[in-house]
């Protein structure tokens, strides 16, 4: 086995409290705090502009945030000892430069954690992508982009996903593939937290629920605690949020 | 660290382009213009695109995102970029130092001053840092190169009496801009 952990629990506790971000004079969050726990899958659920992204760029050490914490079994993301073994991310687009190939993105970021080579080709192999290994990123479809990245985070076997609207760009096939396989990463004890602002595509997947509008969570729990009285998920997602615009 | 930063280096085609280009035109001036006097004052430009671009690259494609969560640690990456940087520029400025005087010397018979090549060199490798740093602060390629060719084509020439040696200066000015560089990419969101 290339990776050694102790056996049993994996750890991947997230832990956001109080997380105030505002930038040009606008707060975009206003104090957001929920945690996602290993085992389950934490749907991180909002409009556009609810600040989704915002708070999972702070979780992952890219974004400041002014004042609260975000924090990974009780370690800010930029202190983790090691960051590509603990945490995988996929945020919007490849994340890769489009005049390299597709393994010499995923190598670099191999060589960056130390990991041996042949993880590349087994991520490669996961997510579909063997055949367009050696293509450079800049000719990939949206949906091969997607997968590059879901790689990319998958090269340390990490303990805890964060996914920023994986489904954005996807076909049906690579939907029913991205939630079969987080379902699968929750159940093998990880944590699994990703944001969407489609309700429908994650009842299945979801089995705890946090919604943010506006900068601030009007709801967490799991999903039967949140759907509650409605009729299902959507519906309880639009009366959470109703009079933000939309 | 160091590995990671070389291998996306050395896997960008447009290295190995700015690379090829310079040497290629270096060789090329040193015919030209005969005396094979300062061909470098022109093959420089080429070193100032690699090191602009070695940073700024990381903003195509949104690299810089995966960038940050891998190697979380800025100021360490970007030391590592630096460093892998140099590596990759020494050998290449050490080949475009000698070559217009061993052109001159197989030509001319005039022999080759050692002391002027490893200057040389030294001149061409703080320069390409010099590029990473500034293409650090804009975070855009055109921008960064426009900057340092205006600088160093149309600005330098004028202000040149009141500046030190362009090597003193380049000496004392690379240091500083690689901190400057360093603490605003510790602060700013990604």
């Amino acid at each position: 086995m290339w990776f050694r952990r102790p056996a049993g629990w994996l750890g991947g506790v997230i832990t956001i409290d109080g997380l105030v971000k505002r930038r040009g004079g606008k707060e975009i969050l206003a104090g957001v705090g929920f945690e996602a726990r290993p085992g389950r899958v934490t749907g991180f659920l909002g409009p556009n502009g609810a600040g989704k992204s915002s708070t999972l760029r702070i979780l992952l050490g890219l974004d400041r945030a002014h004042s609260g914490t975000a924090l990974v079994d009780g370690v800010p993301y930029t202190r983790l000892a090691d960051p590509v073994r603990t945490v995988g991310a996929v945020l919007d687009g490849s994340g890769a430069h489009r005049s390299r190939t597709g393994r010499a993105h995923l190598r670099w970021v191999a060589r960056s954690a130390a990991l041996p080579l042949s993880r590349v080709d087994e991520v490669l192999a996961l997510v579909g992508l063997t055949d367009a290994a050696a293509k450079r990123v800049g000719g990939y479809s949206l949906g091969m982009g997607r997968r590059l990245a879901l790689a990319t985070a998958l090269l340390g076997d990490p303990s805890v996903l964060v996914l920023d609207e994986p489904l954005n760009g996807l076909d049906p096939e690579g939907i029913r593939f991205v939630r079969t396989f987080l379902r699968e990463r929750a159940r093998s004890g990880r944590t699994v937290l990703l944001s969407s602002h489609l309700m429908g595509e994650l009842a299945e997947t979801v089995d705890d629920v946090v919604v943010i509008d506006r900068g601030r969570i009007v709801a967490s729990g799991t999903l039967a605690e949140v759907t509650g009285e409605h009729r299902n998920l959507e519906d309880a997602f639009f009366a959470l949020t109703s009079g933000s615009g939309r | 660290m160091i590995g990671a930063e070389l291998s996306k280096l050395v896997s960008l085609p447009a290295t190995w382009t700015t690379l090829g280009s310079t040497l290629a035109a270096n060789v090329l001036l040193t015919f030209v213009i005969a005396v094979g006097d300062t061909p470098v004052a022109y093959s420089r430009a080429g070193f100032i695109v690699l090191g602009v671009l070695a940073t700024c690259s990381e903003y195509t494609g949104g690299q810089i995102r995966t960038t940050l969560t891998v190697m979380p640690r800025r100021v360490r990456q970007l030391a590592a970029k630096h460093a892998a940087l140099a590596v990759v520029t020494l050998p290449a400025a050490v080949v475009v130092a000698l070559s217009g005087p061993l052109i001159v010397l197989a030509v001319l018979g005039t022999p080759v001053g050692l002391w002027q090549v490893a200057e040389v060199t030294a001149y061409l490798t703080l320069l390409t840092l010099v590029g990473a740093a500034v293409g650090v602060l804009l975070r855009h390629t055109l921008a960064g190169v426009g900057l340092l060719l205006g600088g160093l084509f149309v600005a330098a020439p004028f202000v040149h009496e009141y500046l030190p040696d362009e090597m003193v200066t380049l000496v004392v000015s690379t240091p500083v801009l690689l901190i400057v560089a360093a603490l605003a990419y510790r602060r700013r969101d990604a």
